[in-house]
């Protein structure tokens, strides 16, 4: 499964980038440009995307949003 | 040869790592946080490596490192960010003007109103003093942890606690302390402010603002943040909401270096190392008849000492001294607040070593102190 996780800043998706390869999810920080926030980073995660949410969302990284762009159901 | 004995002043030499992360910094990395191509990842990935390492070092999470210009940068983002609303302020009477100025000055537009603690011999009388100006309607407790003049060590954490019981924000300036003694915020401190260019042997230039996060400071500056770029109101997170435009890489490489250097030495093997070339100097002067020390045995220090030769200004005796290549800085240092309190209104000559410094090179410093004072008494 392939997600996107939009961060909040390149601080922000950076610390999730290293915690979530601690916990052995790919995670890769990408530029991304949105019509809403403009510029900012996001996450291209490899690995059950649910759970990657449920980490950060317990280390205390606020995600903006988060979607499923490859496998799942 | 020159010696260097300003080193409160800025760190000189700096040691080969952090030159080797300056060459490579200039050679390797463009802008952090803006791009996504290569060259601006791996220099985020820096730029986020120095935060890691500095917040490993003060006990705080990676985005509560604020990368500012230097500790009077980020003091004026504290103590500013603080005055919004107004409240009532509290500093002590070894202030250097980082913290004294931009406090005078919103007391002057009205903004805040303020008190000034006595920093006593002992720390015990110091806590009482502060706690004697603390007010019902005071927001924010700003000290220094150590004077640049003199080097006394203020008792942050009994401060911090007088401050955690009441509410009230601790700002601490850190640039004496940070890398020679151990500083966390554990300590109670909530907004620390140093240099990243003194006692962590970063680049001029450098400065920290390191904060737990529990009171907001609006920022002093609005512009690019590399994120949320379509709203026009300054993001509202660290450490975005405090750093804004292109972030001097090089500075946080170097700074990066600097800590990994300090922590490889040990703070403490860096402290007692400095504070035996102060004795050194202290037992040497101290036999001289015409020279003062400005120090108590009932207080505790950093590796700083300030002295004058009787009936020489203090900078005349720092341009002698000059002249046979010794670097030592004379006058306030900044803090006219420290003077006044000293006595010393027309300054001091400041001795402050540095990992670098050698033993020699301080017993040659008392010799030429001592012929300086015997060449004036004979004048005289």
């Amino acid at each position: 499964m392939i997600c996107r996780a939009v961060m909040p800043s390149d601080t922000l998706a950076r610390k999730a980038q290293r915690i979530l390869t601690a916990n052995d999810f790919s995670a890769e920080v990408i530029r991304s440009t949105t019509a809403k926030d403009g510029c900012g980073f996001s996450l291209r995660i490899v690995g059950d995307c649910t759970q990657a949410q449920q980490l950060l969302e317990r280390e205390g990284i606020p995600v903006r949003s988060i979607r499923i762009e490859r496998g799942g159901v | 040869m020159i010696v260097n004995f300003d080193n409160a002043a800025t760190t000189y030499p700096k040691p080969p790592e952090v030159r080797l992360a300056v060459e490579k910094a200039i050679v390797r990395y463009g802008s952090a946080g803006r791009g996504g191509h290569p060259i601006a990842a791996r220099t985020s990935d820096l730029v986020y490596a120095a935060r890691e390492t500095a917040a490993e070092f003060f006990g705080v999470q990676p985005e509560q490192v604020v990368f500012t210009l230097n500790c009077t940068h980020a003091l004026n983002l504290a103590i500013q960010g603080m005055a919004e609303g107004g409240g009532h302020f509290v500093i002590s009477n070894l202030e250097h003007n980082s913290v004294l100025r931009p406090v005078y000055a919103l007391a002057k537009k009205g903004r805040i109103r303020y008190s000034i603690a006595a920093v006593k011999e002992s720390a015990e009388e110091t806590v009482k003093s502060f706690a004697s100006q603390l007010r019902p309607d005071t927001k924010a407790v700003i000290c220094t942890l150590a004077s640049n003049v003199t080097g006394q060590i203020l008792p942050w954490r009994e401060i911090a606690a007088l401050c955690r019981d009441r509410g009230i924000c601790m700002i601490a300036d850190g640039a004496q302390v940070c890398g020679i003694l151990p500083v966390s915020l554990s300590d109670g401190i909530n907004i620390l402010c140093t240099a990243g260019h003194k006692g962590l042997y970063g680049i001029t230039g450098t400065g920290m603002l390191i904060s737990d996060g529990k009171f907001s400071l609006p920022p002093l500056m609005q512009g690019g943040s590399g994120s949320l770029s379509n709203q026009p109101e300054q993001p509202d997170f660290l450490p975005d909401c405090l750093e804004c435009g292109t972030l001097n890489v090089i500075g946080a490489a170097s700074v990066k270096a600097g800590l990994e250097f300090v922590r490889k030495k040990g703070i403490s093997n860096l402290f007692r190392a400095e504070s035996a070339l102060c004795e050194l100097l202290i037992a040497q002067l101290s036999a001289i008849p015409d020279v003062t020390v400005y120090r108590s045995s009932r207080a505790d220090y950093v590796p700083i000492v300030s002295f004058n030769v009787k009936g020489l200004p203090s900078e005349k005796t720092a341009e002698l001294l000059a002249k046979q290549g010794f670097c030592l800085r004379a006058g306030l240092h900044c803090a006219p607040l420290a003077h006044h309190t000293l006595g010393t209104e027309e300054g001091t000559v400041r001795f402050a070593p540095s990992v670098f410094s050698k033993p020699q090179d301080v017993q040659r410093l008392a010799a030429a102190v001592k012929q300086i004072a015997a060449d004036n008494n004979n004048f005289m």
